[in-house]
């Protein structure tokens, strides 16, 4: 990496110097995180040759996705405040060796201390850097360049190609323009081009065919794991697509999946798809494995066509369990619409089952990093498989327990249904109807139920008669206002049964939507309710068998390694237990031979201050003899003789002893040094080294103390020399001053 | 602050009519501070002259505005914008609506958005071996005051004011900065319109009127731009966009922009624009040719 530094310290905000030769880097300036998805999608898609080298593809892309997710929203949650627009550079890059994704964006000037390692000035720099940190654990470097000019802070995460690449530790730089020598790139690194010069329309089509499934209600298929219910439902794809699907490994397997198709077919091997995403009863899909598929086995498609008694033949591998006897014919009642909500349920189901098993993953890596990559595989595999089965199973079972409550509740509904209607027959009958005529008819108008009866051309009659015939003047006028009065009630009557019968359809209308209202305040109630025993399930599910798995993982281990590590343990613990008595041993020694030398030191001290203190003494006494002797002359001449040689012997003493006490501080000094240099390799070296260096410091101990005490004697000689040279000083005094007298 | 208007723009100047072909211009076509794409003149019956009122890439003055209203004849030496550049006009229209769609992600706004923009640069500038030249300051002027209507008249004025020489500079500056940016997939309007303007500002600052009163409001990270522009050098100022300007600014003055990074990612995307031309850039090329 210091090469890396040296290369990014030097360049402007790019990382096409820091790849190889042959190396393609793409950007894209991100102004909303609300296509983040589709933008690191469409980086995967063009980064596939890289992803493809790779030898755990499934870990590296969770790294990928997971650092570029973390390094957007880095930025864009640490974005510099006030800005009217945030604007994140993100650039990825590869070689054949390693892949480097940048984020570059603005930070204020008062956040610093934000690289990992640092102290973070305030609450930005504290959430950047627990965020690069994270980015540092996914990746296999960190590298953030800042530039205090600008205020612009580009994270560098690289991710190695290499399984077992080390991680390195996080980089900080503080660019300068001053530090920046190479702004043009050499004529071999990239260009970086725009994420939208590469294949879009490539990834696109990609996307819609990933799409597909979704959307579409046919062509969903359960995995045909064996244990669980094989389900195809609907076939709306292509023939090849379909055979895929639904043969998926077990034909690869077998290598024998003969799909007989178009004038390829024989009598034996006979498939009949269609295009249109239908298969009616007649159109039976026959697909053979080989030698294993002897007779074949039916299974009723649901959905497609919303026929029941769709009937396709398949491989015996494929089918459920219980339902692969020969001959043996499954009948899937048909649900008409093909199931949208199924296809989309269980394809969420797959994608979240992902999720937790992705997080999962994160997480066995941060607990165990010392765990081998076969077995660590093995662990994930394991766990991803119990949690999805688990998860589906659950999932199926909430289903099944939902679409029979949903039953009873449309039964109940039904019922109620009834007995309202039957209500309004009995107020027909109170008003006078029959109750058995058609409702159609009740709901036609009063005119066309009573066609039968035809009133109307009955009393026409009846007034021709009356008007015609020999009938008298009153009978004709009782006649006819007896007609009128019956055209009047009949009139009225009709406008009461129109009455009644628009109140009666008002109430069912009501009814009827306060029913659609109470069904769709349930359905949501339900599908609320369902999804949080989804949520809650999930997570107890998932945090169950994660459980139970690493249980079972720490067992396994427990149980495989027990013996070899019970040896190891005991080993161990045997060297820890003399490690540590080595250790006491010698941190006793140490400390007693610090005691003495502390000692040693403050004699040392003593002695040299009463040195100087002699030293001062001598000096003053041939200052005092040399006044002396200039006023003694001549007289005093043979006395100070005598003094002077005294004198000079004690200075020959005193130098002798000054260089004997240089001599002993140099060893002394000597003495220190090593015993600093016993302390430092006591912890880390061997004890037989130890013990050596010890056994040596006490040698020269006792060589510095047998010297100390010569220095003693000679010290109490050179003080009686002093006592006795004052005695001759003073003699010699008392002559002068008798000789001045 | 007082007015200091340049002697040789502000003076009328006297056109011969014979010299010259004139077309007419409709006055429903011109709105007071809009950036005017080619000059304007009156007539002056009496005198038989054509006197020239407004210079191309210059807003129109609310003075002048009704000084060719109360004429009422409006003429031009050039014709319209649309009938020059018909391309540019919807090309403009594109390239707005797409940096104003939300819905979609930004590579494939950015790819939509430099298909829209191969007419405009084929307009705007020519690019050989020996680098970019802008051909077309006018239309690059007038295609980023469509697309984005930056830099405001009030700015425009403002600079206009203090020098016209400063001010065709950093308007032309300006444009090939916002049809480079629009090309690195900058294509966000917000951030446009003040890096736009940033830009055209920035030769009001490299005047040194400290005391000139921005019309436009800044962010902060364009204060950069405004303070530095002309001490720091090309490439090393660790922005993509100050480094952009510096190219831009060599290349609206047509001389060699230096080989920075962005100039580098300017050249790619050049070449590959050219390399997929549409077969109608060909034919009208070979039109020209023949």
């Amino acid at each position: 990496m210091s090469s890396m530094k040296a290369i990014a310290l030097k360049t402007d905000f790019g990382i096409e110097d820091l790849l190889k030769a042959k190396s393609r880097v793409v950007f894209e300036n991100i102004f909303s995180t609300r296509h983040i998805g589709r933008v690191m999608d469409f980086f995967l898609f063009e980064a596939e040759p890289f992803f493809k080298s790779v030898n755990d593809t499934g870990f590296f892309e969770y790294r990928f996705r997971h650092a570029l997710e973390l390094g957007i929203f880095n930025a864009w949650s640490n974005y510099r405040r006030g800005e009217a627009v945030k604007c994140v550079e993100v650039e990825v890059g590869w070689d054949e060796s390693r892949l480097v994704l940048a984020f570059t964006h603005s930070i204020d000037a008062d956040v610093t201390g934000f690289a990992p390692g640092s102290t973070p000035s305030n609450e930005t720099a504290v959430r950047m850097q627990k965020m690069l940190e994270q980015i540092r654990q996914l990746c296999d470097g960190l590298l953030v360049r800042y530039s205090p000019q600008s205020g612009r802070v580009q994270a560098i995460a690289f991710l190695s190609a290499a399984e077992a690449a080390a991680k390195e530790e996080p980089e900080f730089l503080e660019v300068t323009p001053a530090s920046i020598e190479k702004t043009r790139g050499d004529a071999v690194s990239a260009v970086p081009e725009p994420l939208s010069a590469g294949k879009v329309d490539a990834f696109l089509a990609d996307e819609k065919q990933d799409a597909m499934p979704r959307k579409g209600a046919r062509g969903a298929i359960a995995p045909a794991s064996g244990e669980g219910e094989t389900r195809v439902s609907g076939v709306d794809l292509t023939e090849e697509d379909w055979l895929k699907r639904v043969a998926g490994e077990h034909a690869q397997a077998e290598g024998a999946t003969r799909v007989g198709g178009g004038k390829d077919q024989t009598s034996e091997e006979l498939v009949r798809l269609k295009r249109d995403a239908r298969i009616s009863s007649e159109e039976a899909v026959k697909i053979k494995a080989g030698k294993r598929a002897e007779e074949d086995s039916k299974v009723v498609i649901s959905g497609g066509a919303g026929e029941s008694g769709e009937l396709l033949a398949l491989d015996k591998d494929i089918l459920p369990k219980g339902g692969s006897a020969e001959g043996t014919t499954i009948t899937v009642e048909g649900e008409g619409a093909p199931d949208v909500d199924e296809a989309e349920t269980m394809k969420e189901v797959e994608e979240n089952v992902q999720l937790i098993s992705d997080s999962i993953r994160g997480d066995i890596v941060a607990a165990f990093p010392d765990l081998e990559a076969d077995k660590y595989k093995e662990f994930y595999r394991k766990a991803t498989e119990t949690i999805s089965s688990s998860y589906i199973n659950t999932i199926q079972n909430l289903k099944q327990v939902h679409k029979i409550e949903l039953e009873a509740k449309v039964k109940l509904y039904k019922e109620r249904v009834q007995a309202l209607s039957a209500r309004i027959d009995e107020l027909r009958l109170k008003a006078g109807e029959d109750p058995s005529v058609d409702r159609e008819a009740d709901a036609a108008p009063i005119g066309e139920i009573a066609t039968d009866v035809d009133f109307d051309s009955i009393l026409s009659e009846y007034s021709r008669a009356l008007e015609g015939g020999d009938v008298p003047d009153a009978a004709k006028t009782w006649a006819r206002n007896l007609i009128d009065g019956m055209k009047k009630e009949r009139g009225e009557f009709s406008h009461r049964v129109k009455e009644f019968e628009a109140h009666a359809r008002k109430l069912e209308f009501d009814f009827k939507g306060k029913e659609t209202g109470m069904k769709e305040l349930l359905r949501v109630k339900d599908e609320l309710l369902r999804q949080r025993e989804l949520t809650l399930e999930k997570t107890k599910e998932s945090l169950g068998n994660a459980l139970g798995t690493l249980e079972k993982m720490r067992a396994m281990e427990k149980i495989s390694d027990k013996g070899e590590l019970t040896g190891k343990l005991m080993t161990s613990e045997k060297m820890l237990s003399l490690a540590n008595e080595n250790a006491e041993r010698a941190s006793k020694k140490l400390e007693e031979t610090h005691q003495k030398w502390m000692a040693e030191l403050n004699a040392r001290a003593v002695f040299q201050k009463e040195v100087s203190v002699k030293g001062r003494l001598v000096d003053d006494l041939q200052r005092r003899l040399e006044v002396a002797l200039k006023s003694k002359g001549e007289s005093g001449k043979a006395g100070g003789e005598v003094s002077q040689r005294v004198i000079e012997t004690l200075k020959g003493q005193n130098r002798l002893l000054q260089d004997k006490l240089a001599a002993a501080n140099a060893n002394i000094a000597k003495a220190n040094a090593m015993s600093m240099e016993a302390k430092r390799a006591g912890s880390a070296g061997g004890d037989a080294e130890s013990r050596h260096k010890l056994e040596q410091s006490s040698k020269l101990i006792r060589a510095l103390k047998e010297e100390t005490e010569r220095f003693h004697k000679k010290y109490d000689e050179a003080r009686m020399s002093e006592t006795k040279l004052r005695v001759e000083i003073a003699r010699l005094q008392a002559q002068l001053k008798a000789g001045k007298r | 602050m007082q007015r200091k208007r340049s002697a040789e723009y502000r003076a009328p100047i006297m056109e011969n009519a014979s010299s010259q072909t004139f077309v007419a211009v409709d006055e429903a076509s011109l709105k007071e501070g809009m950036i005017l794409d080619r000059p304007l003149y009156i007539f002056l019956e009496r005198n038989q002259r054509f006197v020239r009122l407004a210079n191309a890439l210059h807003p129109l003055e609310e003075r002048v505005f009704s000084k060719l209203r109360k004429s009422g004849k409006i003429f031009s030496t050039i014709e319209p914008s649309e009938t020059r550049y018909p391309r540019l006009t919807a090309a403009a229209k594109n390239v707005r609506a797409l940096c104003e769609d939300r819905d979609a992600a930004p590579f494939e706004k950015n790819r939509e958005t430099r298909a829209a923009l191969k007419p405009v640069i084929e307009i705007v500038f020519q690019n050989d071996a020996d680098g970019l030249t802008l051909n077309e300051p006018v239309a690059a002027v007038l295609f980023m005051h469509l697309v984005l209507g930056v830099p405001a008249a009030g700015t425009l004025r403002c600079l206009e004011d203090r020098s016209v020489e400063a001010y065709e500079r950093g308007i032309k500056c300006a444009a090939v900065c916002g049809i480079f940016a629009l090309l690195l997939g900058y294509a966000d309007t917000g951030l446009l319109r003040q890096y736009i303007s940033a830009v055209f500002c920035s030769e009001l600052h490299a005047l040194g009127d400290a005391e000139v009163s921005l019309p436009e409001k800044f962010d902060v990270r364009f204060s950069g731009i405004l303070d530095g522009a002309e001490a720091d050098t090309a490439g090393a100022s660790n922005d993509e966009l100050r480094d952009l300007m510096a190219v831009a600014r060599e290349v609206a003055a047509g001389s060699i922009a230096p080989v920075t990074r962005a100039y580098r990612k300017i050249r790619r995307l050049f070449a590959a624009a050219s390399a997929a031309a549409p077969p109608e850039a060909l034919g009208s090329a070979l039109e020209a040719a023949a």
